[in-house]
Parts: structure tokens; C-alpha cells; sequence
């Protein structure tokens, strides 16, 4: 072996760990850049609130407001998308442990697969759905939250629940999870998060010319309706799929960080990743089963 | 019982060739789908050719080293099904020689060696899929999987360069054979024992191998031309090897096969960290992991693979069992799905359902996933670092 070549390899054994990240991040974005021109069966309703309005008024708020960027109307949701992802993956690595000694290896190995994982990637980049961006606040949130730092992790929070309601539950589960320890204060909190969630669906829903009632009300309709046909769901399994295509991402995300963490195995982490990303396949291409 | 002597060790040997011969024979008359369409025209049209002009005017797909044997054979007074297969059967006896050694080198720490080997070699050579593949179906997995594992036997007992010599006939004999090269590249990271500059011997190897298609009027980069020709040929995720794909048969191969690469590419990378990160003294049963792993990996993980592009993993496992107990329940698992989709595909057995077959083989690959992590990590968080063994 060259004398050079050994020093080569002995510099890149010292910044292993670095490289792998950064050629994550790069292949994370050609992968991205090459599907973002894959349109989802479903495509149109990602414009289209329904009559029912289906999806929250943040949410048609926020599409709207994107429109005015000088790239194509579907990319310019999926490029949001694909930003959020990789503010995912960097929020998921300081959850993990960050550079705490012991723990970088598995930190930076969480963040390379949330960049990679193909849930994110089929959600995000291939569907064009917010969940990352609504996760990346809710996550944001919670690291603060653990930081004594509240009023900025509700306000952070209220960003990704007016966004993707549904979540609002997730958050409710995660107050009743800790119960006997949560203090009155932080139902407080709680309190504020929920008011203000629903202002944020009604303000925007007036800004975008509709009425405010029918906009709060936005906030509850991805229990009940079809996002797609704007319609009440007349099938269970379809109910079913649709709730584990809205909780999906969540759940994979956390399952790994959850896993990372001790709290629950690795072996149930991966099963919920490959159940979810069954679930999402089985939408987007859906000779399966 | 497991102290064995030489002479019993020859004669076990002697045993167990006999037997590999004798399963292979049974269905050396049998005629698959591939024989029929392919291997069986080729050879014809290579007979009628005459000369070795006739290899310029081949118009299948294999590589033109494979088809210079083919060629070399129609000179051989036999019946082409007997002598095409008895070339594949010839590999199966040098893969079972390179997993033995490595096997041997392995059971050495234990001093059971030549038990190890023997029983290795049985494994190899009684491997239900090796039978069908060589014997049964005249498939040239054996070649290139023989010589890529006598390769990484002489990689790492440090001979380099006869080492990228069977390594670049592996690759000159069948693309697949790039499966065996994470596991090389990782040993030059972390033994630094040879440079970079000898895997310019694997150009050289399969270029050698081509010289005698170059002389019957073949283009001189006429090998490069196939790699390239055969890795546009199929573009679909799914191709009847039962993958994760198999579950996404439907996504669109123009853009969903690179993610897929992405994904098998940075799998093995992250292996590569951990592997030289971790303070592990890896011993010569760990490699055999590893090289199971690796191979696995490309094979679940990349798109378009073929029923047989797991072969390395599925002789390698078996043995991987030998020393591991935990591994004997997923190694006959592997062997018997693997089985049962060559059964269904070439052998005319009920099919049993691809998403069956495939949740199956995910199994045993996160598992063995686990395992060879779990161990490596394990090294990592303790912190320490030793020398390459």
C-alpha cells in the first residue's frame, strides 16, 4: 500500500462519519431532484379543499402562498416537503443524542436513514405530503419542550397542528402519557396550543376568502371525509388505511427515534417502518395485495 | 469425534464429492427453460460457427467469457447438456474449495479445522440450490460465484493479486460477481494489506479473458460493452428474485431504480463505518457473516434481480450455521425458499406466492442485518480500537 493512500484512508477513517452524513444529504437530494417529477394517482387533490372542505384552511393557506414561488405549482409543495425532511432528519439526530459522546454513531445513523428512509421519501418527495414539515415543528417543539423552553415550543407546536390537525391528537396522547407527572401548567399550555390551532384555521380560512365556521371546522374533517373525493368514508378498511397513511409518517419517525432511545426495540421500530411503508405503497402503486 | 485426522479428512472428502456427483447427476438429463432457449441455440450456433470467429457473431446475452467456454466446449466430443453442465458442477467443486479453506482457517481458532472444512465443503456441495442450479437447470451461478469466493479466500490470506485475478474473472463471467466487492473493499480499508492499484488487475483479468473473442473479431472493449447493455435491459424493480421490490412491482424503474441503488449503497456503507469503527477483532467466521450479509444486501436490496443473484449468500449461510447456531433455523430457511422459487420458476412445482416468498427472505435478512450490526455496533460504543487481526 502507498504511503499516500494510507494516509488517505486513515484521514477518511478519522471523518468517517461526516462523510457518510454528507453523502447521504447529497445522494438524499439527487434521489429528490429525480422524483419530484413522479406524480402521485391522487395529484389533484392536493389543490382541491372540496366543498367540505376536507384538509385544513392552514394547509390551502400555506399552498396558496407557494404558488407565487417561480417553480411549478406541484414542485414547489414537494420541494417544501423535501426541505422538511432533511430539517427532520437533523432534529431527529439532536433527539437521538447528538454529539454526546457514545452516542454519535447512532445519532448520525438515525439522520442518514430519516434522509433515506423510504417512508419519508415516498410521503414527502414522491406524495407531496406535508407531514414532515408538520412533524419537523411538532419535533422542534418537543426539544424545546424538554429545554424548560415552553412558550416557543407552543408556539412552534401551534404551527404544526394548524397545519396537519389531526397531530393535535397526538400531542393530546402525549400530555395523558405522562399524566401523574404533568403539572397544571402545561395543561395550560395545552389549552392555548388547541384555542390557537383553531384561530390559526379560521384566520386563514378567512384570508382565503371562506367562511370562518367552515374553516375551524376544517380541523376535524380528516377523521370523517376523503381527502381525495371530499366524500365521508363508506368503507372501515379505507377509514383504516387513510388513518394509518395520516399517522403513518409519525409513527415510523418516532418508532426509530423511540428505539434509538431505549424505549422500545429495534425490531418493533422496523416493523412499524415496514408496516407504514407497506401501507404507502400500497396507495401509490397499488397492485399490491 | 470432531478431532479429524488427514486421512479421514481426505476420505470424508472423497465421501462427500462422490455424493455432490451423484446429486447432481440424477438430473443431468433434465432439460430447463434456460437450456432450452438459450445455453442449447448458443451452443449450436457456436458449433456451426466453427471458428472462434463465430463468437463476434454470438447474439445472446451472456458475457463473451462464458461464451468463449461455451465454444470450447462444442470442440469437446460430449453431449452439449452433459458438458455445459459438468463446467458448472466443476465450479461447484471450486466454490466448495474456497468456502472449505475459508471454513478450515475459521475452525483453526478451535482447533476443529479440518472438521469444519469438511463439513463446510458437504454444505456446499449438498446445497439443494447449488444441485438444482448446476446440476438440474445448467446455470452458470457456480462460475462466477466460485471464483469470486476463491477470490476473497486469496484476499484474505493476503495474496492480492491472484486474489483480483479471480476476482476480475468472477466479474468477466457474470456482472452479479460485483456483489463480492463491498466485502473487499471494507477488508482494504480496515486491513490495508494491499493498494488500490491492485484492483487494476480486474480490468486486466476480464480484458484476458476476452482475448480470444478480441481475435475472432470481437470489439476491443466488447465486455465493458455488454456490462452496459445487460444493466439497461430490464428496467424493472421486481424481476422474479423475491425482494423488498416484489411488494413495489409497480413503481417505475426509470425513477425509482436509483433510489433503490441509493438504498443497497449506503446500507453497505454504513456496514463499512461500523466495521472499521468498531474495536472488533474479526475472526475468520465473522467474514463469512459478512460476506453472506453483503451479498444479501445487494440482492434484496437492488432492483431487478433474477431468481439466482442470491446464490452466494445461500451456500455461504448454511456454513455461516456451522459455527453460529443461531444462524441454522435462517440458513435452512433461506435454502428452502430459495428452493421453492426455483422449483416454481424453472422446475414446474406449484408456485408458492412471491409476497410469501419475499416477506420470508426479508425476515432472515433483517435478522441477519441485526446480528452482523448489533455485534459491530457493540464495539463501537465501547470505544476501543485494536489492530486489524
Amino acid at each position: 500500500m502507498l504511503k499516500i493512500e494510507k494516509k488517505m484512508i486513515s484521514w477518511a477513517e478519522r471523518h468517517m462519519l461526516w462523510l457518510l452524513v454528507a453523502l447521504a444529504a447529497a445522494l438524499g437530494l439527487y434521489l429528490r431532484k429525480i422524483v419530484v417529477w413522479w406524480g402521485a394517482p391522487d395529484i389533484n387533490c392536493y389543490f382541491d379543499s372540496h366543498e367540505n372542505n376536507v384538509q385544513s384552511a392552514f394547509y390551502y393557506l400555506l399552498i396558496h402562498l407557494m404558488q407565487y414561488l417561480p417553480v411549478l405549482p406541484l414542485h414547489s409543495v414537494k420541494w417544501l416537503v423535501g426541505i422538511a425532511d432533511y430539517i427532520v432528519a437533523a432534529l431527529c439526530f439532536v433527539a437521538v443524542g447528538g454529539l454526546k459522546d457514545g452516542l454519535k454513531i447512532k445519532s448520525a445513523f438515525y439522520l442518514v436513514v430519516c434522509i433515506l428512509s423510504p417512508v419519508a421519501f415516498l410521503r414527502g418527495i414522491c406524495w407531496a405530503q406535508v407531514d414532515a414539515l408538520a412533524f419537523g415543528f411538532l419535533l422542534g417543539a418537543w426539544i424545546l419542550w424538554e429545554k424548560e423552553k415552553r412558550a416557543v415550543a407552543t408556539a412552534l407546536a401551534i404551527c404544526g397542528t394548524a397545519l396537519y390537525p389531526c397531530f393535535l391528537l397526538l400531542v393530546l396522547g402525549w400530555m395523558l402519557w405522562g399524566k401523574e407527572k404533568r403539572p397544571g401548567k402545561d395543561w395550560i399550555y395545552f389549552g392555548i396550543l388547541a384555542a390557537a390551532c383553531y384561530l390559526v384555521q379560521g384566520i386563514s380560512g378567512l384570508a382565503m376568502g371562506q367562511a370562518w365556521r367552515e374553516s375551524v371546522v376544517s380541523c376535524v374533517r380528516w377523521a370523517s371525509y376523503d381527502p381525495c373525493l371530499g366524500t365521508a368514508y363508506q368503507e372501515l378498511l379505507l377509514w383504516v388505511k387513510q388513518m394509518a397513511g395520516l399517522f403513518g409518517y409519525g409513527a415510523a419517525m418516532t418508532g426509530g427515534m423511540a428505539a434509538c432511545r431505549h424505549r422500545i426495540s429495534y425490531v418493533a421500530a422496523l416493523a412499524i417502518h415496514l408496516a407504514v411503508l407497506l401501507v404507502y405503497g400500497s396507495i401509490l402503486f397499488p397492485v399490491l395485495i | 469425534m470432531r478431532g479429524m485426522n488427514r486421512r479421514t479428512f481426505f476420505f470424508v472428502l472423497g465421501v462427500i464429492s462422490i455424493l455432490g456427483m451423484v446429486l447432481r447427476w440424477t438430473g443431468i438429463r433434465f432439460e430447463g427453460v434456460d437450456y432450452r432457449v438459450c445455453l442449447e441455440p448458443w451452443y449450436q450456433q457456436l458449433k456451426e460457427g466453427g471458428t472462434l470467429a463465430a463468437l463476434a457473431g454470438y447474439e445472446g446475452d451472456y458475457n463473451l467469457f462464458y461464451v468463449t467456454i461455451l465454444y470450447l466446449l462444442t470442440l469437446v466430443p460430449a453431449e452439449p447438456i452433459i458438458s455445459i453442465k459438468m463446467v458448472s458442477i466443476l465450479f461447484d467443486y471450486v466454490a466448495a474449495f474456497a468456502v472449505m479453506q475459508v471454513a478450515m482457517s475459521a475452525g483453526e481458532e478451535t482447533g476443529k479445522g479440518r472438521f469444519y472444512g469438511a463439513l463446510a465443503c458437504g454444505l456446499v456441495l449438498c446445497n439443494p440450490v447449488a444441485v438444482i442450479n448446476s446440476g438440474y437447470l445448467a446455470q452458470s451461478e457456480s462460475i462466477w460465484a466460485g471464483l469470486a469466493l476463491l477470490g476473497f479466500w486469496y484476499l484474505s490470506q493476503e495474496k492480492p493479486v491472484r486474489g483480483m485475478w479471480m476476482l476480475g474473472f468472477a466479474l468477466a463471467m457474470k456482472l452479479q460477481a460485483v456483489f463480492i466487492l463491498p466485502i473487499v473493499l471494507i477488508l482494504y480499508f480496515y486491513k490495508k494489506t494491499f493498494s488500490i492499484l491492485h484492483l487494476l488487475w480486474i480490468p486486466i483479468a476480464i480484458q484476458v479473458s476476452c482475448i480470444p473473442a478480441i481475435i475472432g473479431g470481437c470489439g476491443f472493449d466488447v465486455a465493458y460493452r455488454t456490462y452496459f447493455r445487460l444493466m439497461g435491459e430490464y428496467p424493472f424493480m421486481y424481476y422474479y428474485y423475491p425482494n423488498i421490490w416484489t411488494f413495489f412491482k409497480e413503481a417505475p424503474y426509470y425513477l425509482f431504480g436509483k433510489a433503490a441503488i441509493v438504498l443497497a449503497f449506503m446500507a453497505l456503507l454504513m456496514f463499512a463505518v461500523l466495521f472499521v469503527q468498531s474495536g472488533r477483532r474479526h475472526a475468520m467466521k465473522d467474514y463469512l457473516e459478512y460476506v453472506a450479509w453483503t451479498t444479501m444486501t445487494c440482492a434484496m436490496l437492488l432492483p431487478c434481480m433474477h431468481e439466482r443473484y442470491n446464490y452466494i449468500a445461500e451456500i455461504v449461510l448454511p456454513v455461516c450455521a456451522v459455527f453460529e447456531k443461531k444462524y441454522r433455523v435462517p440458513a435452512a430457511a433461506l435454502v428452502l425458499l430459495s428452493a421453492l422459487c426455483y422449483g416454481g420458476s424453472y422446475l414446474g412445482w406449484s408456485p408458492v406466492s412471491h409476497y410469501a416468498l419475499a416477506a420470508g427472505n426479508l425476515l432472515i435478512y433483517f435478522y441477519l442485518t441485526w446480528k452482523c450490526f448489533y455485534g459491530l455496533y457493540d464495539g463501537c460504543r465501547a470505544g476501543k480500537r485494536v489492530e486489524p487481526c
